[in-house]
Parts: C-alpha cells; structure tokens; sequence
C-alpha cells in the first residue's frame, strides 16, 4: 500500500500512457489497412515535430507543426466521414438487432444447405471473418446482394454459369460468386477428398474464414476452418456451429 | 490479407499507437512546470580601463529557474553566463544584485531566485594599488 502511494504519480503516468495507446490502437482500426499506418505513421513524426521544435525553441517550425496537429483532427472526420459514420450507425443499432439480422444471415445460409444437400448439388460458400479473402479469390462475378436461400441456391444450381466456385460472404453480405479458391497443398489431406474440400482447406490455411462445403457425391455438408474438415450430420448442429464461428461483427 | 500480413499489420498499428501516445505523453508531460538549479558563472564585463576588482568575486552563481520542463531540461547543455557590466562605475565600494535579465533564459523560463543575491565588489584604480 505504501509502495502504490509512494508511486501514484508513476502509476498514474503509465495508466494515462496506456489508455491513451489503446484509444488510439481502437481508433486506428477504423481505418483501412495499409491506411492506418500511414496515418499513424504522419501523426508520429507530427508529434516528434512538435517535441523537437519546442525543445530547441524553433518558434516558426512549431507554429506549423502545432497548425497541422491540431486540424488534422477535422482532416481525418473530413476524409474518413464514410468510415465514422458506419461506425457510428453500427454502434447506435441495438445488440437484439444484429443478433436478429446475424440469425438471419445463418438461417439462410442452412436451408440453402438443406436443399442443395438434399438434391446432391455441390456448394462452396466462404464467411470471411477478421482477415479479408480478396488477395486470395481469382475470377468471380460481383454480386452485392443480400442472403437470401434462393440466391444461394439458385448460383450453385448446375446449368448456372457461375455455379463452379465458391460463393463469398463479406459482411453480411453477398459479394460474389463463382470464384477459384487456392488449393490446399498438404500432402495428408485424403485423395478422396475431391477439388471442392482441398479448395475449402486450401483457403481455411491462408485465412480465418470459415468454409461450408456441399459435396456433390454424397451430399454431406462440411464446415472447414483452419484446414480442419467438420462434417455436419444435421442442419440444426449446422445453425448452431456457424453461431459459435461467426460472430455477429463478421456480419455487419 | 494472409494471416501473416494482418499479425504484421496489428503488430504495426500497436507499436506505432504506442509510440503517438508515448510522443502525445511526452509533449504533455514535459510541458508540466518544474525547477532546476544550475550553477552560472559571472564573468564581470565592461571594466573601466585603468581600473582593476580588488575583491574577490564569487566565482559561480546559484540559480534557480522555473518553467516548462521541455525547456529546463534543455538548460545544462546551454552556455549560460551572468554577465556583470562595470560600465559606468567609479572607483569604490558598490552593491550589486544579478538582473534576472542578464542570464540570457528564455521568455517562458524565470529566475526563482540567484544566490548570492547580491554582492559586494570595490574597484580601484591601478596606480591606487601600485
């Protein structure tokens, strides 16, 4: 207790050092990628800036450097309003709503299942989580629809043209359709795993994506995520297992 | 994005937000007032020609100076001097207190206090101590 009072002022230094990164590491996240950094990487040399100018008493370069820091708070809500404005529409929506428009994603996604299962209709539909699949989707057609069975269903069904690939799941949304997935290159997946599986473990290597796989042959439906293959024996464990693995902000 | 790329890219968002929030910590911080003692030394200037210090001067000043602490700490790598200006005088015993002025600080850092206060100095005449 001695030691806390003792050291409260180091105590409260390193809780507002603390706070302060996390404010900002949580901000930054906002952003897109590759942007982030830039920005962070600008506001850094920004504040260095500042420190140096003020610490060897350059009043005209600490004039400019103090203009930029102190508007490129209103420069960053100019540019990333799209960015904020999501966000913030995002956390006014209530937690019953998202889990309501998540059940509704999930519900759609099984009875497409059911009914490609039962008519032995092959099916690869990939939910993208945390980390984006783009870098890994070679040809695809746009889609940006909602998700619905009959879309679903209807894609996949043999004399679409764009039936020979995987359907991908981007924020809740649609986005496209007909896709070549990266095969997975590890020599003790089994040989009577067909092009649809080993494409499904393919990309579960690469990313945190979660994969369903139909099989065409005998109409079994798989939940593949990190390379591992889940055969699904009903559709109810289906629903419940994809609420377990997508969490309602992969959604929004 | 591959799972390498985005470990890469979070590991890159957190060091670079830790080191903004250490710089935003740093320009908080180090704006905070504080004080620092130096020791300055008087260098007497200006002295009447023919005319010579026959007491001795004390050497070193004590200061105290208050102010931000990004610009007191910047204070011990700074030559800093009194300068005591003898223009002017006539031979005799004069009191003399360091002008807070005479150090040269910046406008944002004061003299809390500068020991000795005040001194006492006599200038003669060369021919006087001949």
């Amino acid at each position: 207790m001695t030691f806390l009072l003792q050291n409260i002022g180091v105590l409260r230094d390193l809780l507002d050092l603390s706070l302060a990164a996390l404010i900002i590491a949580r901000l930054s996240r906002l952003l897109k990628e590759g942007m982030a950094l830039r920005i962070l990487g600008v506001l850094c040399l920004l504040a260095a800036g500042h420190l140096l100018s003020r610490l060897f008493s350059l009043q005209t370069v600490r004039l400019l450097f103090d203009t930029f820091l102190a508007s490129s708070v209103v420069v960053l809500a100019v540019i990333f309003q799209t960015d904020i404005r999501r966000t913030f529409a995002a956390l006014s929506r209530s937690r019953a709503q998202s889990d309501v428009e998540m059940s509704d994603v999930i519900d759609e996604l099984v009875f497409a299942v059911a009914g490609l299962s039962q008519k032995h209709i092959g099916a690869l539909i990939v939910i993208e989580r945390g980390i984006s699949v783009d870098n890994y989707l070679a040809v695809g057609t746009d889609i940006d629809a909602k998700v619905t069975s009959e879309l679903i269903s209807s894609i996949f069904l043999p004399y679409s043209p764009i039936h020979d690939g995987a359907v991908i799941i981007q924020r809740g949304k649609l986005t496209k359709a007909g896709c070549f997935l990266p095969l997975t290159q590890n020599p003790e997946v089994s040989k009577s795993l067909g092009t649809r599986h080993r494409a499904a473990m393919g990309l579960s290597e690469l990313v945190d994506a979660v994969v369903v796989v139909v099989s065409e042959e005998t109409g079994t439906a798989s939940v593949v995520v990190d390379g591992k293959k889940t055969d699904i024996l009903d559709l109810p464990a289906l629903g419940k297992l994809l609420r377990r693995l997508v969490e309602p902000r992969w959604l929004k | 994005m591959n799972r390498a790329k985005f470990s890469e890219w979070s590991g890159g968002v957190k060091a670079l937000s830790l080191l903004l929030a250490a710089l935003l910590w740093l320009g908080v911080a180090l704006e905070r007032k504080g004080e620092l003692k130096l020791m300055v030394p008087l260098r007497p200037k200006a002295v009447p020609a023919g005319f010579r210090l026959e007491s001795p001067l004390p050497e070193q000043l004590e200061v105290t100076v208050s102010g931000p602490r990004i610009l007191l700490c910047r204070l011990p790598f700074s030559r800093l001097s009194c300068g005591l200006d003898l223009d002017a005088t006539a031979a005799g015993t004069l009191s003399f207190a360091p002008r807070h002025s005479s150090l040269g600080l910046d406008r944002e850092l004061s003299v809390v206090r500068i020991l000795p206060a005040s001194m006492r100095l006599t200038l003669v005449k060369e021919t006087q101590v001949r």
